[in-house]
């Protein structure tokens, strides 16, 4: 939790407090970033690059609009996202046609997912699908805000939430027959 | 579904996060920060200056236009005062008042009185004003109230002393006589060659010594008074404006050609081709030298590069109970199908054309020289550019339509960019007013346009059009 002295103390440019704010922040940013960018040097050059960007437009931050971390969150995401696209890695996502409202199956019993499951699904999940499927489910943005991130179409972030949670459940379901089978 | 979305949120953010590499402390990361903070101040500093510079210049140079103009008006008022008043003298005789010289026939009894005389004033007649600037005249006033002259042309003249910058008459002498100095008699020549001069002036005194005055102060050269002179030619009269070139706006166009690519990205620069745009601007001299204009010009640029994107990707899918080979038992000869569990390889082919679109504004300040012949003249330039991405955007055509706002979303080009520009104009004049060109230019970017690490991105830009010059 970042307190509002510190906040008022990175605006006039104090490196102590720019060094508690960092020190406090980077658990959660770090977190972010390691969803997005698999290698350490792009994590390192993508966290300088976000709070570079904190730091420097910090008195812009409102406590009235949502907390710090919500906008520490948008900076940071911003980066992994223009970090991507810079290096040709965020595929051209298509509209697709309708894609109904996918049901997660019984056979996926999220009461006993872990964090580790996801991730092993996350590792191998098609790009496209994985971006949208942590822009809405692990980050919280509407279809409205990833299709602005993405410059997609609403149906579009909505089809490749739906083909993401569809690839998720095979891949959940797969992985614990694999588990069970001793493969891993 | 909400409550594994919710389950999965909750696993990411608030189940707590993972340990943070050493590599990711503040000791090892902060050098990284504040070395791209300072780069970033650093980037304002010469856009400062250059605004700086280029206001700098401006301001200065419309001062100083502003003060020739001054300058220039004001001596074309002085010589029109004169010649507005010496007119305004003779067609006012009849309300005289005030003192009167009365110009009768006489005749100088030699020409070495003549001479004598002459040196001691100087005149200018309307014949000599074009010839020669300096002639003498000899004056003699018969009184503060009247005179007598004899002129040896049948001009009525009046003038100033050059030499002591004010007007010297001899109150006693009886008479009043001026001399053309390339037509004073020698020696042995009759006085019957001598013009004799019947006209009578009535001249106001009083507004004469005033313009007098004004020339000691105000003109070093030999000025005259003339009731009849004959106004002297703009070329003649306004030495300024005699080498000045023309001081107009110019209005131009035309076709904006692209060149150069990407180093640093693949595909781009193998893929990228420019297509025409357009750039339409204004130029206005800001300064004018001897030999010299600084100019600068406001410009509006409409660049489109183009993509022919053909490639594959190659993303990585596991492929379950996959038929991956079949054994046969050795004793029975049955043949049984092996599966197995295997990761292979999609390919997906990219076949689509992607444009990005440019609009810049760019500000120019330069230098120019022309060089005239008979209605044209050829203008030669140089100069610095500096531009402004005013929106940059992507539009993808074929099966994936996607438009990216570069601008807004993804600032993977600079907002603002350092160039040089050099060209050539060549001017007809249709009129005194009008003139139409054709140019042709090139503009050089010096810094990258891309923010991408690693990416060289310096296009440059030939211009070619025409435009029409409003001369002032």
């Amino acid at each position: 939790m970042v307190d509002n002295h510190i906040i008022s103390n990175c605006i006039k440019g104090k490196r102590k407090a720019h060094s508690v704010l960092y020190s406090s922040c980077i658990p959660y940013a770090y977190s972010i970033v390691s969803r997005y960018l698999p290698n350490s040097e792009d994590r390192k050059d993508v966290i300088q690059e976000a709070f570079v960007k904190v730091f420097r437009s910090i008195q812009k931050y409102d406590a009235g609009k949502g907390t710090f971390n919500l906008w520490l969150r948008k900076i940071v995401v911003n980066e992994c996202l223009m970090f991507i696209r810079k290096n040709k890695r965020l595929p051209l996502l298509t509209s697709v046609e309708e894609v109904p409202e996918f049901q997660l199956s019984e056979e996926v019993k999220h009461n006993q997912l872990t964090k580790r499951d996801i991730e092993n699904a996350l590792s191998d999940m098609p790009e496209g699908y994985k971006i949208v499927f942590m822009l809405n489910v692990i980050d919280g943005y509407n279809h409205g805000e990833i299709s602005k991130m993405l410059n997609i179409k609403k149906e579009t972030s909505r089809s490749q939430l739906a083909r993401a949670k569809k690839w998720m459940q095979k891949n959940l379901i797969d992985n614990r027959k694999n588990i069970a089978y001793g493969i891993f | 579904m909400e409550s594994f979305d919710k389950k999965v949120s909750d696993l990411y953010n608030k189940d707590g996060f993972d340990e943070v590499p050493a590599e990711f402390s503040w000791l090892e990361i902060n050098e990284g920060i504040y070395e791209k903070l300072d780069k970033n101040e650093s980037k304002k500093r010469p856009i400062a200056w250059f605004w700086f510079a280029g206001i700098s210049i401006l301001v200065i140079g419309m001062f100083i236009y502003n003060t020739n103009t001054t300058i220039s008006n004001g001596k074309h008022t002085s010589n029109d005062t004169i010649d507005k008043e010496s007119t305004t003298l003779i067609k006012n005789k009849e309300s005289i008042n005030l003192n009167q010289y009365n110009i009768s026939e006489t005749t100088s009894n030699s020409y070495e009185e003549d001479q004598k005389i002459s040196e001691s004033f100087k005149i200018v007649t309307p014949k000599s004003i074009k010839e020669q600037p300096t002639k003498y005249i000899s004056l003699k006033s018969l009184g503060i109230e009247k005179s007598h002259e004899k002129l040896n042309q049948s001009n009525s003249l009046l003038g100033s002393n050059n030499k002591s910058n004010h007007l010297e008459t001899a109150p006693n002498a009886p008479e009043l006589t001026i001399h053309n100095a390339n037509s004073i008699p020698g020696p042995n020549s009759s006085t019957n060659e001598k013009t004799n001069v019947a006209s009578r002036l009535t001249i106001s005194i009083n507004p004469i010594i005033n313009v007098l005055v004004q020339l000691k102060h105000k003109a070093e050269k030999p000025t005259i008074i003339c009731n009849n002179m004959v106004p002297s030619s703009p070329e003649t009269n306004n030495p300024i404006n005699h080498n000045e070139r023309p001081f107009g706006i110019s209005a131009y166009g035309g076709t904006l050609i692209g060149l150069g690519s990407y180093s640093g990205a693949e595909v781009r620069s193998e893929t990228s081709q420019w297509l025409p745009g357009y750039y339409v601007g204004i130029r206005v001299p800001i300064l004018q030298t001897e030999k010299f204009d600084i100019y600068s010009s406001f410009e509006h640029k409409y660049a489109v590069q183009l993509f022919e994107i053909n490639k594959t990707d190659s993303t990585k899918v596991s492929l379950q109970n996959t038929l991956v080979g079949v054994s046969t038992n050795a004793l029975t000869g049955k043949e049984t199908q092996v599966h197995e569990d295997t990761v292979g390889f999609r390919k997906t082919t990219h076949d689509y054309t992607h444009y990005n679109t440019f609009r810049i504004n760019t500000l120019n300040i330069g230098l120019s020289r022309s060089i005239e012949f008979g209605s044209f003249q050829l203008d030669a330039s140089v100069g610095a550019a500096y531009s402004f991405l005013v929106l940059s955007k992507g539009k993808t055509i074929g099966n994936e339509h996607n438009i990216i706002d570069y601008n807004s979303q993804l600032p993977i080009y600079s907002s603002s960019n350092f160039g040089f520009e050099a060209g050539l104009d060549i001017y007809y004049s249709i009129n005194k007013k009008i003139r139409i060109n054709t140019n042709i230019r090139g503009e050089y970017s010096t810094s990258n346009w891309s923010k991408e690490n690693n990416v060289r991105f310096k296009p440059s830009f030939i211009k070619l059009g025409g435009g029409i010059n409003y001369i002032f």
